[in-house]
């Protein structure tokens, strides 16, 4: 018996962009994230990434379709509701360190969404994500990567929340200091037993962290599947990736005949693929 | 190193999502507004910070400093040059103290100065904000009035209100603060949408807090600077165009002595070589403006540095 | 084409460290070498030694020979020589690197201007041989393009043509793929091993160790400014020696067994 949705996307489409033009970042994305579960988002830049974790959020409004947490429809609660759905999502974001408002301190930071900042939360908050309460009087800016990685996670944990939204917080981190982060979103996730969404283009990441993959390729979920299977894995977008990833051990690394094609080798112009395509082939 | 927590997972029902509960931890974050204004950090800005306050303290302490009543007049001691027993700055054709009316003229021209530019900025601040972050239709309304605004002569038009309105005090503080509004709201409107595109104010939404919580924590310290900034330029305006307007007979009336109003008088007096008349009124408001803008452009460059 | 070798390379910075302690580097024809290590060992400013770009102020000790000419003491005549025809140079941000007002061909023809006196006509041919060779299809019409009409790999592709056009012995590339996707940076790498196969060396500064075993032929690794372990990639990532390389392999292992 599978536990609750937490979190449910119907048919969500999202368009971006001016009349000049749109572009259909999500077209149609049904997706269930299921209390306690560590689920990973996998797609390729351009596949709709970014956009679902502004929906999932409850940041951006769908063009057309309804984002469900606790089985509620979001958009349709008064905003003072939708305030409080937002804090049972703790976001972490792509580009951390522009996430922090350089005016505030370490403690201002994390203190932001508690109903009454107190110095002893910030430091509790502070030891369970691995850094000293001393770093609290600190400004962000003097941080290395990985430390504001964590000062990040602890303000997405300040609110208490059901649901972790993490978007790529490996990109920019070299191995160990992701190798950090993540165990310590593992461990987090062991003792409090959070539900995880990862969001990633890393396919050895999302294979680590989580249970579950849904596999996003123009603006679709193609494909989800239990994490053991990937390697069965049937949608093309799917075999891509999985191609692609390289992997330490030779006998790990099976290269997709496609790679080793003779000619060149181009960018996929797939039609929500961002590029310079040729005027004559403009759609 | 874990700690106790508790965690309450989500029974089917959900659990209520209704603001009230601000007992749970994970309830409503408080708090409005934090404000800190900038400190001028270069020498320049302290000297011309030091020079304005200055200036205001002796213009509130001018019957303090000075004996003599600046309209009353003396005919045993008129035109007496600079630097005579009594009138350090001599006196007029009329035998008023010309440093009293000096003094006196400054507590005017201040007060008309700040009050105007008080209230210049304030209304522009507060419309800009709405243009900023209030609905498009309101945006664009505000952006087409001040830009119309803008385009016409405004010295034309403070006459034409002065004109209309009479020589008062209040009148031109109005006048004032009806021409002068256009750049703080624009300036205002620019640094705030600016600020909101900026992703930690995502990050404050994301953590559940209101646009009002948003627009005190994040949009306006953001917009503080040039905002302060353009409010010192707005002091230096009031007080010039007080002056002006005063000179040309259609501000402060002369039964109150203001450095425009002095300038004014001081015209005949050229004719009889007495040009200390217009020295000094006009040294005062050259020092003021220069003092005002100096601060304004140390105000402009943020306090704290950004990435 | 024979390679690259480096020898007591050592970088300070303008007010002090030492970042780059003694470096010793060998890098045949056709060889692709990997540079791996922690951020802050100095992988980038070795690069940078290298191609002597940079900052002002920074002082550089040591030698590194290129045909028997040692790129860090040659002036700075002899330096635009040699930077395109005997060194190509790649890093992170391609699209940094490009002027936002310049075509695609624009940058194209700058370059190979810059080395060759040929007519315009014939420059152009060359420049969009370099596209093709870069893995572009179509380089006609790229060639039209401004920078902030491409995609990531797309940039990252004009970079490599434009660090290659004029044929250089030497390519250096620093973390070229670390803001690319998996498929997208397996395309590019693909493209860079086809110049190794073409005889040119390759060095590539990467943080990611699955990317070495896959794409390097040697693996050296970079721990505070020194050369800890250098060999060929298998024998690096799976018998490591130095503690560094193993505490690093540990940590790229858990994602990597994940997928098997």
């Amino acid at each position: 018996m599978t536990a609750p949705a937490l979190l449910t996307c119907e048919q969500v489409t999202r368009v971006l962009g001016d009349r000049r033009r749109r572009t259909t970042a999500l077209d149609g994305v049904d997706l269930d994230v299921r209390a306690g579960e560590s689920l990973a988002l996998v797609g390729r830049s351009g596949s709709g990434k970014s956009t679902l974790v502004g929906v999932l959020a409850a940041l951006d409004r769908p063009d057309s379709g309804r984002l469900l947490l606790d089985g509620r429809d979001v958009w349709s609660l008064p905003a003072a509701h939708r305030r409080a759905a937002r804090r049972r999502v703790g976001l972490i974001f792509q580009d951390v360190a522009s996430s922090f408002d350089p005016r505030y301190p370490v403690e201002r930071v994390i203190a932001e969404g508690l109903p009454e900042r107190s110095a002893g939360d910030v430091g509790e908050l502070l030891t369970e994500v691995g850094l000293d309460p001393t770093f609290a009087p600190r400004h962000p800016a003097t941080l290395s990567g990985g430390e504001r990685q964590r000062v990040a996670l602890a303000r997405a944990l300040s609110t208490r929340p059901a649901l972790l939204l993490a978007d790529e917080p490996t990109t920019g981190l070299d191995v160990l200091a992701q190798h950090h982060v993540l165990d310590l979103v593992a461990r987090v996730r062991r003792d409090t037993g959070l539900t995880v969404v990862f969001v990633t283009h890393d396919l050895g990441v999302a294979a680590r962290m989580a249970d579950r993959i849904a596999v996003l390729a123009d603006g679709r979920i193609v494909e989800q599947l239990p994490t053991g299977d990937l390697r069965h894995a049937r949608h093309g977008a799917t075999r891509e990736l999985l191609a692609a990833t390289p992997r330490l051990l030779p006998s790990d690394d099976t290269r997709h005949p496609a790679f080793r094609r003779a000619g060149s080798s181009c960018d996929s112009a797939g039609p929500h693929q961002r590029g310079w395509h040729s005027p004559r082939e403009e759609r | 190193m874990t700690t106790e927590r508790t965690h309450t997972t989500p029974t089917p029902d959900g659990p209520a999502l209704d603001p009230g509960a601000d007992a749970r931890p994970g309830g409503r974050p408080r708090g409005l507004l934090v404000v800190r204004l900038p400190r001028p950090r270069r020498p320049t800005g302290t000297i011309a910070l030091a020079v304005l306050v200055g200036m205001g303290a002796i213009a509130v302490a001018a019957p303090l400093l000075t004996p003599f009543d600046p309209l009353a007049t003396d005919t045993s001691a008129t035109a007496l040059p600079p630097g005579s027993p009594d009138h350090l700055l001599g006196t007029d054709l009329l035998g008023r103290d010309l440093l009293t009316r000096l003094l006196y003229g400054a507590r005017t021209s201040l007060l008309v100065g700040l009050v105007a530019a008080a209230i210049t900025v304030l209304a522009g601040t507060v419309i800009g904000a709405l243009a900023a972050v209030g609905p498009r239709r309101l945006d664009e309304a505000i952006t087409r009035v001040a830009d119309t605004l803008l385009s016409l002569p405004l010295l034309v038009v403070v006459l034409a209100l002065s004109t209309v309105a009479g020589p008062s005090l209040g009148s031109v503080i109005v006048a004032i603060a009806v021409t002068s509004w256009m750049p703080v709201a624009l300036v205002a409107r620019t640094a705030l949408r600016t600020q909101r595109e900026r992703r930690y104010v995502r990050a404050a939404r994301s953590l559940g807090l209101s646009p009002a919580q948003v627009l005190g924590r994040h949009l306006l310290p953001g917009a503080i600077p040039p905002v302060a900034s353009i409010a010192a330029f707005e002091v230096g305006h009031a007080i010039l165009t007080e002056s002006t307007l005063s000179f040309l007979g259609l501000g402060i009336p002369p039964n109150r002595p203001s450095w425009g109003n002095l300038l004014t008088e001081a015209q005949s007096h050229l004719l009889t070589g007495q040009w200390y008349t217009v020295a000094f009124p006009a040294v005062a408001i050259v020092i003021t403006i220069v003092a005002v803008n100096a601060l304004a452009a140390t105000l402009a460059r943020p306090e704290s540095s950004a990435w | 084409m024979s390679g690259l070798t480096v020898r007591g390379l050592t970088v300070d910075l303008p007010g002090g460290p030492r970042i780059v302690n003694g470096v010793d580097l060998d890098l045949a024809a056709g060889e692709v070498l990997a540079l791996v290590g922690p951020s802050g060992a100095g992988k980038s400013l070795t690069v940078r030694a290298i191609a002597r770009l940079l900052p002002p102020g920074a002082r550089v000790g040591g030698t590194a020979r290129l045909n028997d000419v040692d790129l860090l003491a040659v002036d700075q005549a002899g330096l635009r020589r040699l930077r395109g025809t005997a060194l190509g140079c790649m890093f992170q941000n391609p699209t940094a690197g490009l002027n936002p007002t310049m075509t695609v061909g624009g940058h194209l023809l700058e370059t190979l201007r810059a080395h060759h006196r040929l007519p315009r006509v014939e420059l152009r041919e060359r420049g969009l041989t370099a596209l093709a060779g870069a893995g572009l299809e179509r380089p006609a019409e790229l060639w039209q393009a401004y920078p902030f009409q491409l995609s990531g790999g797309q940039a990252q592709r004009v970079a490599l043509a434009l660090a290659t056009a004029c044929h250089p012995a030497v390519l250096l590339a620093d973390e070229i793929t670390t803001e690319l996707d998996a498929v997208t940076q397996a395309q590019v790498l693909d493209t860079l091993r086809a110049h190794a196969a073409a005889g040119r060396s390759v060095l590539l500064v990467t943080h990611d160790l699955a990317v070495a075993a896959r794409w390097a032929d040697t693996v050296a690794v970079l721990e505070a400014g020194r050369v800890t372990e250098h060999g060929p990639a298998a024998a690096v990532l799976h018998d490591p020696q130095a503690a560094l390389t193993r505490t690093l392999l540990r940590a790229a292992q858990l994602s990597s067994a994940a997928l098997s």
